[in-house]
């Protein structure tokens, strides 16, 4: 019996609605969880995933990487492509080194089989550009990244 | 005016309306070919397909390490679960051993996952009912759980996170008291979402006694997940045949009684308290470990040894480049994914390449009942129940 006048007196005067609306309108007194993107911007995780940049090896003459192919061998997506040459002084050079972002996925498979981590990742996330051309990262502007995020030093 | 013959038969004829594939609420690319009669569905044809990549075929071309990137793109809201899901599958047809650590922490963050997928599920389920501050907050939650998996594998995302034999990296330090946080805070969300909407009575009127499984009609068409204990058939796998650390914790299964809408509802909330509570014990009971198999054909050696051992060096390039041969032969393995049972079979010829893999996708399956609920209700029941079901396309269909 007093459940039903409850239900009834709940039925008639809106008490769950009225709960809700209280509940929505507690909310809208706190401060804003939106983040306003371009202008706030978030602070990556240490770790994040984001463009690869390449070390540069023990002499800081050159890139770190020693042409071993193996990123090259594991990345799922087919995003890059490694070319090596003989040197002068009959070592292997790194000739062309060449990252696709159009067909990364950021899986961060490269980075975890590089034997020697010359390829890394930074937390950099904004990537776009206006040309297709602008998506192929070469050798050198790996390494102009990796002197942004690790110094110019191995 | 009298009513001519063909006229009359104009009347009566039912009247055949596409919905989607884009349709803000078929959560994804989902068509629906609907037979009306007036405002009520007499038919209904589910055609799915328009989002299919050929992952399975995909998966033929990888290496069996190649493959946890692809799984990802399954079911792309919870991707931990996928990643699970997979190498549970290929450590059971090479026997491989995982560390204690790295199964908590596989548990840990697959619950993460289903958080994750649920809050999705119960924010767009609400919207497209009507509800729209249910969206909103627990979107809010989300976001949290994704900074969780940032600071974790470093995407937010495409986790990419569980590898043959162990995960991919230890937890960070920092880790442990965000998610702390999140566990305490989280109860207090749900007493939210409940607020709105489990009393609410729009939201009643519009979930009670629609789409209605009866728990023999739902074993009948294979249902399973939330989909599947909404009409009370007790069946989890995490109870039934547990992985991971699933049998080192303690979680009860939540039932509905009608098979309707709303109890889907209220079994999929229930969920997500029970998750909490895996959470938190998962972070109680671990203890520091490798995180590695130490199965010397298929560990991936660390980069320290790799940089100053010349057999890990060794290793590595096996690994990296075609992986190990595995064992010839098939599994199955299916594990328990927010939608339902995620099962994948593998065919393995010898080499590093599976011969064949077939995914047992849940919202494939689930959507075969899709026209036993909806058949007979209105127009307007139709979106209640596509989002009771609970489907994502890109597993649906691969
Ligand atoms: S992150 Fe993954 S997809 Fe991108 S280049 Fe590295 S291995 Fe390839
Ligand atoms: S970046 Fe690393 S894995 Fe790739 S070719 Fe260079 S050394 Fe080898």
């Amino acid at each position: 019996m007093i459940g039903r006048v409850k239900k009834l007196f709940n039925t008639v005067f809106l008490i769950e609605i009225g709960k809700g609306l209280a509940l929505t309108l507690r909310t809208m007194l706190k401060p804003a969880v939106t983040r306003q993107y371009p202008r706030e911007k978030r602070k990556p995780f240490a770790g994040s995933r984001g463009l690869h940049a390449m070390r540069r090896d023990d002499s800081g003459q050159k890139e770190r990487c020693i042409g071993c192919g193996l990123c090259e061998a594991v990345c799922p997506a087919d995003a890059i492509t490694v070319i090596t040459a003989e040197g002068p002084d009959h070592e292997k050079i790194v000739s062309s080194y060449e990252l696709n972002l159009l067909r990364c996925v950021f899986c961060g498979f490269c980075i975890d089989a590089c034997p020697v981590s010359a390829i890394q990742m930074t937390p950099e996330f904004e990537l776009a550009c206006t040309s297709r051309k602008d998506a192929f990262y070469t050798k050198e502007r790996l390494v102009k990244i990796g002197d942004k995020y690790m110094g110019g030093k191995g | 005016m009298a009513v001519t013959e063909t006229e009359q038969k104009t009347v009566q004829k039912e009247l055949t309306l596409n919905m989607g594939p884009q349709h803000p609420s078929t959560h994804g690319v989902l068509r629906l070919v609907l037979d009306l009669q007036g405002e009520t569905v007499v038919g209904v044809d589910p055609r799915p397909g328009y989002l299919h990549r050929g992952i399975e075929k995909l998966m033929e071309y990888r290496t069996y390490h190649q493959i946890i990137p692809i799984t990802d793109r399954l079911e792309y809201i919870s991707c931990m679960n996928n990643n699970l899901g997979y190498v549970v599958a290929v450590e059971k047809l090479a026997s491989i051993s995982v560390p204690e650590r790295a199964q908590f922490i596989r548990t840990l963050t697959a619950e993460l996952g289903r958080l994750s997928a649920h809050l999705v599920w119960l924010g767009t389920h609400a919207l497209d009912i009507g509800a729209m501050t249910v969206c909103l907050y627990a979107l809010r939650e989300r976001e949290l759980l994704l900074d969780l998996f940032e600071m974790a594998t470093g995407a937010r995302q495409t986790v990419s996170y569980a590898r043959i034999g162990g995960v991919r990296n230890d937890l960070p330090r920092d880790f442990f008291d965000k998610c702390y946080e999140f566990v305490d805070l989280f109860p207090k969300r749900l007493t939210e979402y409940d607020t709105l909407i489990r009393e609410n009575r729009i939201w009643l009127r519009r979930t009670k006694g629609i789409g209605v499984m009866t728990a023999e009609d739902a074993v009948n068409y294979g249902l399973t997940g939330g989909t599947l204990r909404g009409s009370g058939v007790d069946y989890d796998l995490r109870k039934a045949e547990p992985y991971a650390a699933y049998d080192k914790v303690d979680f009860d299964v939540p039932l509905g009684k009608n098979g309707d809408v709303y109890d889907r509802y209220i079994v999929r909330l229930e969920e997500m308290r029970q998750s909490n509570r895996i959470i938190r014990q998962c972070l109680d009971k671990m203890q520091p470990g490798p995180v590695m198999t130490d199965d010397p054909r298929y560990a991936v050696p660390e980069k320290t040894q790799v940089m100053q051992n010349m057999e890990s060096l060794a290793h590595q390039f096996v690994l990296m480049s075609k992986w190990a041969p595995m064992p010839k032969g098939e599994v199955y393995s299916a594990t328990e994914a927010p939608k339902g049972e995620l099962g994948f079979y593998i065919v393995s010829d010898g080499s590093g390449k599976p011969y064949r893999i077939k995914i047992r996708a849940p919202s494939y399956v689930n959507l075969s009942a899709f026209p036993k609920m909806v058949t007979g209700h209105m127009m307007a029941d139709v979106v209640a129940c596509i989002g009771t079901i609970d489907i994502v396309l890109g597993e649906c269909d691969r």
